[in-house]
């Protein structure tokens, strides 16, 4: 215990004795994990627009208006057993109706059309890799079906562009995590060479390999905290003000930048920092000791 | 206490910078190892506290064959030799205090304890007034008092220095030499390197002369030249 209060110390007196690498150190440590949250950010929107968009895929399947109730289940099951389907809902006539006269509550409808002209329906979701054509076409034929109606061309085109959008997405993050744990364990380890020659007179006065170790380490932890809760607060300032104006002005674009989705980034960001700030100590401090004597 | 038997170091370059070292040095005895730059004085010092490996021979140390240590018992063997620097090798930015309190607190010594011997060992080389001071603000002779406190804090049976008075004025060297004789009679084997001929001819110890890596002479009460 006394010794990991001295350890403590040593790490305080270090980044203190060495207070503009310190704070050079954090302020990289803070800014390479600013631009990886951004990205992080940037993905996390893509997926949400991603998840929303194919939550549009659907097809309303449009029953007979004859259709007698075995029939419904017929196509019910025809629907349910359709591999291409991955989500059904039945839409009475009745159901229909009521939604109609919400949505156009502000017409009066009821003025104009006196009784109930709309059939029974199934709103069927498509799984993402299917054809939505294709599968309107095939569910036309079910015997009970009148028609289909569905967003066409344009559904299947956006269900192309958002797996590439996604595919990239995550490459990207990939790509920029590695960057910033690379550019984390090379800031410590600038911090640790500049200080070698303390790590040689160290063991030169017969300090153990681990009594050298553990100031870095706990140094490189501080590093790590300190640069990942600068770049979150400075982060959710940025995109907090962002995403406010966002919604001010664009009311129903369904911009993230809040809840549990951007908690776990938060978390993540301070997690990576003082996981990396640690390693990186430790890689750069096993290496001076190893080198020196 | 320290016996050296054919050892013989060749560096990575193929620069053979000890060739066949025999030496025995006694428990208590002053040393001292002259020779021209190059003739293997500094690397025969680093050979004993491990700081450089030989590629053939035995170094024994209390009949212990140093380079048969593991790794993990390198820093005790260490603790049990204090080593003086040319350069004095302090932590900068640490005070005198610090600096010798650190060596005591890697062999996990008590606060209370490291205060007491930090003072005394300070009394001993006259600097007690400098405690609180860093080492960029003394002087070189200053610094090399430190450094030699911080090599002895612990009392370590050896002491071994390198150049100790190579970068001082001569009155200096004067009092650092004789601190180290000080320091020999409180029952510390002492081997100093130099190539300081009035100091050698002065203070009159055992000399072991090195050349190209070999020993060429080795006289009790010699002198610098034959």
């Amino acid at each position: 215990m006394s010794n990991l209060i001295f350890f403590f110390q040593e790490a305080l007196i270090g980044i203190r004795r060495s207070a503009l690498m310190s704070f050079i150190s954090i302020a990289t440590i803070s800014l390479s994990l600013i631009v990886f949250g951004i990205f992080l950010l940037f993905t996390i929107n893509i997926h949400n627009i991603s998840n929303i968009l194919q939550s549009k895929l659907e097809i309303r399947v449009y029953l007979d208006s004859a259709a007698t109730k075995k029939e419904v289940k017929q196509v019910n099951k025809a629907l349910e057993t359709n591999p291409d389907i991955v989500k059904i809902a039945f839409i009475s006539k009745k159901e229909a109706w009521q939604m109609l006269k919400t949505k156009l509550s502000h017409i009066n409808i009821v003025k104009w059309v006196d009784k109930n002209p709309l059939p029974n329906s199934f709103n069927v979701h498509v799984g993402p890799n299917a054809n939505v054509q294709d599968v309107a076409k095939k569910l036309e034929l079910i015997p009970g079906v009148s028609d289909t109606f569905f967003l066409g061309d344009i559904a299947t085109k956006i269900n192309g562009t958002i797996r590439v959008l996604k595919i990239f997405g995550i490459v990207l993050v990939s790509l920029l995590t590695f960057a910033t744990l690379l550019t984390i364990i090379n800031t410590i380890h600038l911090t640790v060479i500049a200080r070698n020659k303390e790590i040689t007179i160290m063991q030169l006065v017969g300090a153990t390999d681990s009594f050298i170790k553990w100031p870095f380490l706990i140094e490189g932890f501080i590093f790590g905290v300190l640069g990942s809760i600068t770049s979150v607060l400075i982060l959710k300032q940025v995109v907090f003000f962002l995403g406010k104006k966002l919604m001010e002005n664009h009311p129903f674009f369904p911009f993230v930048y809040q809840g549990q989705m951007v908690s776990l980034m938060i978390w993540s960001i301070v997690a990576l920092g003082a996981i990396m700030g640690v390693f990186g100590a430790l890689l750069s401090v096993s290496r001076s000791i190893k080198s020196n004597l | 206490m320290i016996t050296i038997q054919n050892l013989i170091k060749i560096h990575d370059n193929g620069f053979k910078a000890l060739d066949d070292i025999n030496l025995h040095i006694n428990k208590n005895e002053f040393v001292y190892l002259v020779g021209p730059s190059g003739s293997g004085k500094s690397t025969l010092l680093n050979m004993i506290f491990r700081a450089e490996r030989p590629s053939d021979g035995r170094i024994l140390i209390d009949k212990y064959d140093i380079n048969k240590l593991r790794a993990d018992q390198v820093p005790h063997l260490r603790r049990n030799i204090g080593v003086i620097f040319q350069d004095f090798k302090l932590l900068e930015k640490r005070t005198v205090y610090e600096n010798l309190a650190f060596a005591l607190r890697v062999m996990h010594v008590s606060r209370s304890s490291i205060r007491r011997q930090v003072s005394q060992v300070l009394e001993l080389v006259g600097l007690h007034e400098k405690m609180h001071h860093l080492p960029t603000e003394l002087s070189g002779g200053e610094q090399q008092r430190i450094c030699i406190a911080r090599a002895i804090v612990n009392n370590p049976p050896i002491l071994l220095a390198d150049e100790p008075t190579g970068s001082l004025d001569p009155d200096t060297s004067w009092e650092i030499m004789k601190l180290l004789s000080k320091i020999n009679t409180r029952n510390t084997t002492v081997v100093v390197a130099t190539h300081n001929k009035s100091i050698v001819d002065d203070i009159r110890k055992r000399v072991v002369a090195l050349e190209n890596g070999k020993i060429v002479r080795d006289k009790e009460l010699g002198m610098y030249h034959e």
